[in-house]
């Protein structure tokens, strides 16, 4: 299923982020998408996060698949040239992924094998138009394909970034290269986030809002002086500051944020980070 | 005729191509600190060099940059930054926002890019795009360009990485 038919229908569309784990051991992860099921529309699968080597997207998005899950292939540009990327686009294709993100992925410098060869030859706005070009049955290179893929295209966009022109202006590049919808960066500023809301207004293509669980006063501070384009109010960390119940304060300030800003896009993009057991919760409170 | 077939014309002599390259090598890593990917986009990205990014990219920022810097190093400044800063000193954001840049042809790495771009090998832009413009006077545009590439260098060598390593990520 792919999701822009869900965003065709009008439904508002819900995804969760879904880590593979370092290692072959799948047992967890799996327990962790069946928590998933039946909750979310489909589970964003990520693609070696934060620059750390791990099991594949590829394989792991084939076992969501097999047992009825729909993933969302992530793929980064970091690590495979174009000839590798294409050739993966067809691979996942011919294993019934229908819904791929397409992104630049962190540098290797952050991730736990430094000293790797960032490959970068594509970037994500050449990533969608290589998929574009797939789908109109040719390669990067113009050769004819036998058979084409066809899939939901997606790309992501920070919405806090500052200043927030250039964001818009690879946002525009990315729906010109064959974006049907977009995820976002985490948000925590309902109000920047209808600003923003209303400048890509005409590019006129879904959006879903990322969400990101704080765990914690700390977290959050860490965010704000690590993580690029997130910025969270002083009033949430002083209420995280403040609660006894650490996990139930953090599904109230997420349900929160989804009821504010759900009438302002078309879905929401859940990254859990490691307390996908508190994701219905975090729905159920939000009155998805 | 006009100055790309003047230009092609004498690239066919080899002596001649070898000379102009070494010049424009050495001129570009001085002023752009060029990376000689040969694919050269610079007239687009008011004069800033993208491969300069430790991720190469052409089309936009990466969206990892905090308050300007880039995520790569803290120290050195986005790329990404000066470009935006650079195209609007030039008032030529349009060239950006308009422009999808392919993927460069790794073959060309290493070689001259005016050279590429009268032999029809680029599908980047002509290097004369910025300075030719319909509504501006050439007489007033060739002093703003100059000007601002200037600014660009000066920006480059007093940028606060210079001494340390220039262009690799920090180990």
């Amino acid at each position: 299923m792919k999701l822009t038919e869900l965003f065709e229908s009008g439904k508002f569309v819900v995804t969760s982020e879904l880590g593979p784990p370092k290692g072959v051991d799948v047992e967890r992860m799996l327990e962790e998408a069946e928590i998933l099921r039946g909750r979310v529309d489909a589970v964003n699968v990520t693609d070696q996060q934060s620059s750390v080597m791990r099991l594949g997207s590829l394989a792991v998005c084939h076992l969501l698949k097999q047992r009825g899950l729909e993933p969302v292939l992530q793929m980064t540009c970091r690590d495979r040239n174009r000839i590798a990327l294409q050739s993966d686009l067809l691979s996942a294709y011919v294993l019934g992924i229908e819904n791929v993100l397409c992104l630049t992925g962190d540098h290797i410098s952050l991730g736990d094998h430094p000293g790797a060869k960032p490959v970068f030859d594509l970037d994500s706005v050449s990533l969608l138009h290589a998929a574009s070009e797939l789908q109109q049955g040719r390669d990067l290179a113009g050769q004819k394909l036998k058979g084409s893929p066809n899939f939901c295209l997606g790309a992501v966009v920070t919405p806090g970034a500052n200043p927030i022109e250039p964001q818009i202006m690879k946002m525009e590049k990315k729906v010109k290269a064959g974006a049907q919808f977009f995820q976002t960066q985490a948000v925590y500023d309902p109000r920047r986030f209808e600003e923003f809301m209303e400048q890509v207004k005409y590019l006129n293509v879904p959006v879903m809002v990322g969400i990101v669980f704080l765990k914690s006063a700390g977290m959050a501070r860490f965010m704000n002086k690590n993580v690029a384009g997130v910025h969270v109010p002083e009033s949430l960390i002083e209420e995280m500051d403040e609660a006894e119940d650490r996990v139930a304060k953090s599904i109230e300030i997420s349900a929160r944020l989804i009821r504010e800003m759900k009438d302002m896009c078309q879905g929401v993009h859940l990254m859990p980070l490691g307390w996908e057991k508190h994701v219905p919760a975090v729905l159920d409170a939000a009155g998805l | 005729m006009s100055i790309e077939d003047v230009l092609a014309k004498a690239f066919r002599s080899r002596a001649f191509s070898k000379a102009f390259f070494v010049v424009e090598r050495k001129g570009k890593e001085w002023l752009f600190d060029c990376q000689s990917c040969g694919n050269c986009v610079l007239s687009h990205t008011g004069f800033i060099c993208p491969m300069r990014c430790p991720k190469s990219q052409r089309n936009g920022p990466c969206g990892g940059a905090m308050d300007g810097m880039c995520e790569v190093d803290p120290n050195k400044r986005c790329v990404w930054d000066e470009i935006w800063e650079s195209v609007n000193r030039l008032d030529r954001v349009d060239l950006l926002w308009n422009n999808y840049e392919s993927p460069p042809d790794w073959r060309l790495y290493g070689t001259s890019a005016w050279e590429n771009m009268v032999k029809g090998l680029l599908h980047s832009p002509s290097i004369f795009e910025t300075l030719f413009r319909k509504d501006e006077p050439l007489l007033r545009e060739v002093p703003r360009v100059v000007s601002q590439i200037l600014r660009n260098w000066f920006n480059l060598l007093t940028g606060p990485s210079w001494r340390r390593y220039e262009g690799r990520p920090p180990l």
